[in-house]
């Protein structure tokens, strides 16, 4: 009879989970706690640590799975809100190496721009779900004026990578909503006349070295350029089946910087090869394609809105982070999602999936 | 609107918002998947060139500098050495503030700011390379800084192998020195056989057998990190040291001449006649070779290159000098051998020659002349006279061929690097250098050694030494043998030609007049020859630098910068020579006075080692 409870407690707490989704994620979180422990020297604290925040993430996963779509709409203003005075918070108490992005609190560290990658889908969702195309002016303004506020706070920190990502998210979201093509061409060109405008006045010197070097590398070996100079070198010199685990030179002997968090990717593709790097791609993509299928069924476009932002959020980590990892994008300090050494990125992204699987389930139910 | 419809729009909104996020990943997709189409071309087409990149990252091949051949003198002293110095290096990439930590260098250690600019040079080029700063620290800025070190990252105390010469100015012209490697130098040799070394052989010695003192680099084969140190070493393989050199010179020998020539300028070479063995070569003033090693004031060496004296000039090979009389033994056995001289005819030598038909009489030095005299007694008194008839009677074109068989005018094949060819003159020389035929009058004046003939020390000293083998000329040589492996290796004695003479008793008839130039009477270096424990053969030279016509006004009363050239030549013990020399001292004055007293103590000091 207890057993009895005991299973039935347990099937429903695992219920709203998407059999297939957490089968890829936990393929990919595998192989995360695997090239951690080589990228990490082999230390096992280091893994351990990295075991942990994946164990935290999953339950946020699961507790997140456990939230309806409708408390979600509920309290997305009120989230986004409190993400806001995070920021807010940053800018004045912040803490960091070169530029303020965290909040600690006792052990606790919160980098507040990460969870921004689960608010920003559901503020947009939230102000653009309840009207069908054509969407009114003055919603879509207000969707675009709070992703431009969220976007400045993360740019004055300074972190540039995760406001340029930031803002692509709200702005994937808004496309994916429906604007008219009026719209579309509208802000195309405002970004286009702002361009020289951001260049001089906005950047500072750093992040214009940056995209200088990101156009052409090799100009200052030992400077900017350096970072993705190794990195090729440890992504080409892995070859089809790789350096093998533990093996990379490039990490083990301090070449390639960051290996841990931003260039993870570069020291599994040294050591696991071509094969390796197929691997995980297809499982990015299988992911993916998992969440686009089940934004198929959205019981209404909040949710769909909302599983169809996380999505593109996740794309948009991933190919930016793998671009940059072999000089086809600037080098912005951004993590790849399931993969990076580093608390707040792997619990969100984790939480993302939590919600999407919620939708789906709640949809489901709904239905029947 | 009924919310039938309502319901309907929402179905076709929801549907459409479908394909557009299927639009937009499938779009994302296609981009993953280019750059996985890119990542495989990285790590199939291309990895050879990123894992070359990967291992020459993280294996550096470090040289290990071979230790350079030592030095020694053919008694086994040691005339170069190897030490360990300690120099002050910077790797420019890694410091922060270059500036600022030259300065904070400049308290601790006394550095020049020439050194500060050939630092920076030389930094441009080799960024990532440590680089000295200062070289040869004295022990205490050693200590000074080895305290300060921690707190200078990328600053090194470097040790090198300095190279020290033991004899320092006296074997300075034959030794050479050592330099930093030129970028001419790096065009010819071979780059390999250079990794880790910075200096190679500059002058003398050091430069003609580079390639047996240099040796070969090691290697060492190291794990590095980012920070370019060495992990684990993974394979080593030993430099090999440089080759030892014997040297034919003889070090105390060499000390006497060089101490015998202080204050003065010119030039002793002593030979071994039998050999070639070159036993001393010294010329004055010389220079202190540390400054090209390791000098603490960096305008030394300008202050050499500006130096009216010319110390650089190596005057024992480079020097030309018209040789005077001691030109004479040489005329006479060319006078004999033509036929011109004939041995014991008496000659009545006047206060001067003419020639027919020549205004200009050509003086002797003894101005009521020589009176009766024979080809010996002209030696032996240095009569000028009897050698303008003879020359006169010859002629160039019998003079000059017999000369150049005593290889006068030509390179010794001395190995040392620079030698000069000094100047034996002959009629197509004179039409081809001044568009004129030869005149008599400068045949004469070649009889005593002056005029367009020009002769370096040590031609002077291999002809000499020649008159001692009766006619066999030796290579000069200052290599005697080399070790390899523990192996010494000889290099046997080369025969250059010989001069043969129709009768083989005017050696004896000229060593003989050579012989009362020091030990008769009437010798004009009898004060040199004055108890002299072995018989010396000798001629003394007193070379005119400026013609001054018919009336030649006395040496002694002249500025010393246009006084004559003193010259002697010398071989002795007479009957078995071991040793012939050539002393040349400029505008020291009479042969007599000046040449043949540092000429004895030579002699001496070689023969009867009263050193």
């Amino acid at each position: 009879m207890a057993q009895h409870f005991y299973t039935s407690a347990v099937s429903r707490l695992v219920e709203p989970l998407d059999r297939t989704l957490m089968a890829l994620l936990l393929a990919v979180l595998a192989l995360s706690l695997t090239i951690q422990y080589s990228a990490n020297d082999m230390s096992l604290q280091a893994t351990q640590q990295h075991a942990i925040r994946i164990g935290i993430g999953l339950l946020a996963l699961l507790a997140m799975a456990h939230i309806t779509p409708r408390h979600l709409r509920r309290w997305a203003p009120a989230l986004f809100l409190l993400n806001l005075l995070l920021l807010v918070a940053v800018v004045f108490y912040g803490s960091g190496s070169t530029a303020q992005r965290w909040l600690s609190y006792g052990p606790i560290a919160l980098q507040p721009s990460e969870l921004l990658k689960l608010t920003i889908p559901m503020i947009v969702a939230y102000i653009l779900g309840p009207s069908l195309p054509p969407l009114s002016t003055l919603r879509v303004s207000l969707a675009l004026g709070l992703v431009a506020l969220a976007t400045w706070l993360v740019a004055i920190q300074p972190d540039l990578g995760t406001a340029l990502l930031v803002s692509a998210i709200g702005v994937s979201v808004i496309l994916l909503a429906g604007i008219s093509r009026r719209w579309i061409f509208g802000l195309g060109a405002l970004s286009g006349i702002s361009l020289p405008f951001v260049w001089q006045y906005a950047l500072r010197e750093y992040q214009k070295d940056r995209i200088r070097i990101f156009f052409n590398p090799e100009t200052d070996p030992l400077g900017s350029g350096y970072n993705v100079i190794q990195s090729k070198i440890a992504v080409g010199s892995g070859g089809l089946s790789g350096k093998g685990w533990t093996q990379s030179t490039q990490a083990q002997f301090d070449f390639l910087p960051e290996h841990s968090t931003d260039f993870i990717f570069s020291v599994y593709a040294e050591e696991f090869g071509l094969i390796g790097v197929a691997l995980l791609i297809v499982l990015y993509l299988a992911i993916l394609w998992r969440v686009v299928a089940l934004s198929r069924a959205g019981p209404d476009r909040f949710s769909q809105l909302l599983i169809g932002g996380l999505g593109l959020s996740l794309l948009l980590h991933v190919l930016i982070n793998i671009a940059m990892t072999i000089g086809y994008a600037p080098v912005t300090g951004s993590p790849l999602p399931l993969l990076s050494y580093g608390g707040s990125a792997m619990i969100s992204t984790l939480a993302a999936f939590g919600m999407m699987m919620a939708v789906r389930h709640y949809a489901h139910a709904r239905h029947k | 609107m009924t919310p039938a419809t309502q319901k309907g729009d929402l179905h076709r909104s929801v549907a459409q918002t479908h394909r557009r996020l299927r639009l937009l990943v499938g779009f994302g997709s296609l981009l993953l998947l280019l750059l996985l189409l890119r990542i495989g071309w990285m790590q199939t087409i291309h990895t050879e060139h990123f894992t070359a990149l990967s291992t020459e990252n993280h294996l550096r091949q470090i040289p290990l500098p071979p230790s350079r051949g030592l030095i020694f003198d053919r008694h086994g002293t040691l005339l170069a050495d190897n030490s360990v110095a300690y120099s002050l290096s910077l790797i420019p990439s890694q410091v922060d503030d270059l500036d600022a930590t030259i300065s904070k260098l400049r308290e601790l250690a006394d550095i020049h700011d020439r050194e500060v600019q050939r630092f920076q040079q030389r930094g441009h080029s080799s960024k990532f390379e440590a680089t000295p700063l200062k070289i040869d620290l004295s022990e205490e800025t050693i200590a000074r800084v080895a305290v300060q070190l921690h707190q200078l990252p990328s600053v090194y105390l470097e040790a090198y192998a300095a190279r020290r010469y033991t004899y320092g100015e006296s074997t300075a012209h034959v030794l050479g020195h050592l330099a930093s490697i030129s970028k001419r130098d790096r065009e010819r040799i071979d780059l390999y056989r250079y990794r880790g070394t910075r200096r190679i052989g500059r002058a003398g010695i050091e430069h003609q057998y580079e390639s047996l003192l240099l040796g070969t680099p090691g290697l060492q084969q190291a794990e590095v990190n980012a920070q370019g140190r060495s992990l684990m070493v993974h394979d080593r393989k030993a430099p090999t040291p440089g080759n030892n050199l014997v040297l034919t010179l003889d070090a105390d020998l060499q000390r006497v001449a060089s101490d015998a020539m202080a204050g003065l300028e010119g030039a002793i070479v002593a030979i071994e006649p039998s050999t070639g063995d070159i036993l001393a070569l010294v010329s004055t003033p010389s220079f202190d070779p540390d400054v090209f090693g390791h000098s603490i004031d960096p305008n030394d060496y300008q202050n050499l290159i500006r130096d009216a004296k010319n110390p650089l000039l190596n005057r024992a090979i480079q020097g030309q000098y018209a040789p005077g009389s001691t030109i004479k033994p040489f005329v006479a056995l060319a006078g004999l051998e033509s036929g011109h001289a004939i041995p014991d005819k008496q000659f009545f030598a006047a206060p001067q020659f003419k020639i027919p038909n020549y205004r200009r009489p050509f003086r002797d030095w003894k101005d009521e002349g020589h009176g009766w005299v024979t080809v010996s007694s002209s030696i032996t008194q240095s009569c000028d006279v009897y050698f303008y008839s003879l020359a006169y009677r010859m002629g160039i074109e019998a003079l000059e061929p017999f000369l150049a068989q005593f290889g006068l005018g030509q390179t010794q094949q001395l190995d040392l690097p620079g030698e000069r060819p000094g100047l034996l003159p002959n009629e197509t020389w004179k039409q081809k250098m001044y568009g004129q035929p030869w005149y008599p009058g400068e045949t004469v004046i070649m009889g005593i050694g002056q005029g367009y003939l020009l002769l370096t020390p040590l031609q002077l000293a291999t002809a000499t030494a020649a008159l001692a083998t009766r006619g066999i000329r030796m290579k000069p040589r200052l290599l005697r043998a080399y070790e390899q492996d523990g192996e010494i290796i000889e290099s046997p004695p080369e025969e250059l030609g010989r001069v043969t003479l129709s009768n083989p008793a005017w050696w004896d008839l000229v060593t003989d007049a050579m012989v009362d130039v020091v030990h008769a009477e009437n010798g004009t270096a009898r004060r040199s020859g004055l108890d002299a424990a072995y018989r010396i053969a000798g001629k003394t030279g007193t070379a005119q630098v400026i013609n001054y016509g018919e009336k030649r006004p006395d040496s002694e009363d002249l500025p010393e910068h246009i006084r004559d050239h003193s010259l002697f030549i010398a071989f002795a013990p007479v009957e078995a020579p071991e040793i012939a020399l050539a002393v040349i001292v400029e505008h020291g004055g009479h042969g007599s006075t000046m040449a043949a007293p540092i000429a004895r103590q030579v002699l001496d000091a070689y023969l009867l080692r009263a050193l």
